[in-house]
C-alpha cells in the first residue's frame, strides 16, 4: 500500500470488515454508530501512508482504534439522546432466540452480560473473534500474562456459575 | 464427551468445545455494510493511494525569481553603462585644463595661451601621450570637447 497499491487496500478491507463492524457494534451499542466507526477505522488507517509499516497483526492494531472510535461515538450519542436514555449496555448479547433459550445459550448471553469488560473482552477476543493470546495482548495494550489471567478469571465465572456449568461438564 | 477446545501453545488451560461452541454461535445482531459504505470507504482509498500528480509549472510560482533576476540585469547592465561613463569623465577630467567641470574650447585656449607664451607645461598636458606637450595637445582638447558637446550623427 506505500506504492499506491489500492488493490491491496481493496483486500484488506473486505478480509476485516465484518469483523470491524461487529467488533464496533460490541462497544457503541448502536448498528448505525458501528457503521459511522468502520469507515473512521479505515480512514484513520489510510492516514497513515504513505511510510506506514504494520509492525503487529493488522486486528491487533485495528482493535484499540474501533474500541476507543466506538466508545467515543456511543459517548457523543448519549449526550445527544433528548430523552436520557442510555444505548444498550451489551445489545450485542440482549436478544436471544427461542432456541437460544432452549439451549441455554440466553443463560451464557446472560452470565457473560454480568462479567466485568475486561474479562469479557478478552473471552469474546479469544474465542468468537479468533485472536492469539498474543495478539489480544498487542490488541489491549497489555501484559500477556494478565490477558492469560483475565481469560482463566473468566472461565473461572463462568465454570462456577450455575447457569453456565453445564458447558464444562464432561 | 465435551472435548477441550483445540488450544495453541501459548493458550494456558483447555477450555470445552460446548463453551466455544455456545460462545460463537450467540445469536447476536449482526451488522450489515451497506455497499454505499464500501463505495465511500474504497474511494477515500483511492484519494489517498493515488500516485502524486505531477507538478504543473506555473508562470505564477516563478514570477518573483524572474522578476529578481530581470531586475539584477539591469542593475548589472546600468552598473556597466555608469561605470563607463565614469571612465570617461574620468579621462575628460585631464583635459579639464581651467577645473570648471567641462572639457571645452576654454580648456584648449589655456593650453594654447601657456604654449605662447612659454609658460612651464606640466606633462600632465601632453594628452595625446608622445613625450611633448605641443599643439597637437591642443587639438586633442579641442577634439574631447567637440566629441562630449555634441551628439552623434549617423
Amino acid at each position: 500500500m506505500n506504492g499506491g497499491d489500492e488493490g491491496a487496500f481493496e483486500v484488506l478491507y473486505y478480509r476485516h470488515r465484518d469483523w470491524v463492524v461487529n467488533l464496533a457494534r460490541r462497544f457503541s451499542g448502536d448498528a448505525d454508530l458501528a457503521l459511522d466507526v468502520l469507515q473512521e477505522t479505515f480512514f484513520y488507517f489510510l492516514k497513515k501512508f504513505p511510510g506506514f509499516t504494520l509492525t503487529c497483526q493488522f486486528r491487533s492494531f485495528l482493535y484499540p482504534v474501533v474500541r476507543n472510535l466506538s466508545l467515543t461515538a456511543r459517548r457523543k450519542a448519549e449526550r445527544g439522546q433528548s430523552d436520557g436514555a442510555e444505548l444498550d449496555e451489551l445489545p450485542a448479547f440482549a436478544s436471544c432466540q427461542p432456541e437460544d433459550r432452549e439451549s441455554g445459550h440466553s443463560h451464557l448471553a446472560e452470565v457473560l452480560a454480568g462479567l466485568s469488560e475486561e474479562h469479557r473482552e478478552v473471552l469474546l477476543l479469544r474465542f468468537v473473534d479468533g485472536l492469539r493470546l498474543g495478539e489480544i495482548a498487542e490488541a489491549m495494550e497489555i501484559p500477556l500474562g494478565t490477558v492469560k489471567s483475565r481469560l482463566h478469571n473468566a472461565l473461572e465465572l463462568l465454570r462456577e456459575d450455575p447457569r453456565t456449568k453445564e458447558f464444562f461438564a464432561p | 464427551m465435551n472435548q477441550p477446545h483445540p488450544s495453541s501453545e501459548n493458550d494456558g488451560a483447555p477450555v470445552p468445545e460446548k463453551l466455544v461452541s455456545a460462545l460463537r454461535h450467540l445469536r447476536h445482531e449482526r451488522v450489515l455494510v451497506p455497499s454505499a459504505v464500501d463505495a465511500a470507504v474504497l474511494a477515500q482509498a483511492r484519494r489517498r493511494l493515488a500516485p502524486p500528480r505531477p507538478k504543473i509549472i506555473r508562470l505564477a510560482d516563478w514570477w518573483p525569481w524572474l522578476a529578481t533576476a530581470a531586475a539584477a540585469c539591469v542593475a548589472l547592465l546600468v552598473a556597466v553603462h555608469l561605470g563607463g561613463l565614469w571612465t570617461g569623465r574620468l579621462a575628460a577630467a585631464r583635459e579639464d585644463l581651467d577645473g570648471n567641470g567641462r572639457v571645452d574650447i576654454l580648456d584648449a585656449f589655456a593650453l594654447a595661451r601657456r604654449l605662447e607664451r612659454g609658460m612651464p607645461l606640466d606633462p600632465k598636458f601632453d594628452l595625446n601621450h608622445d613625450g611633448r606637450v605641443d599643439q597637437h595637445d591642443v587639438e586633442t582638447i579641442v577634439t574631447h570637447a567637440v566629441s562630449l558637446d555634441k551628439p552623434h550623427r549617423s
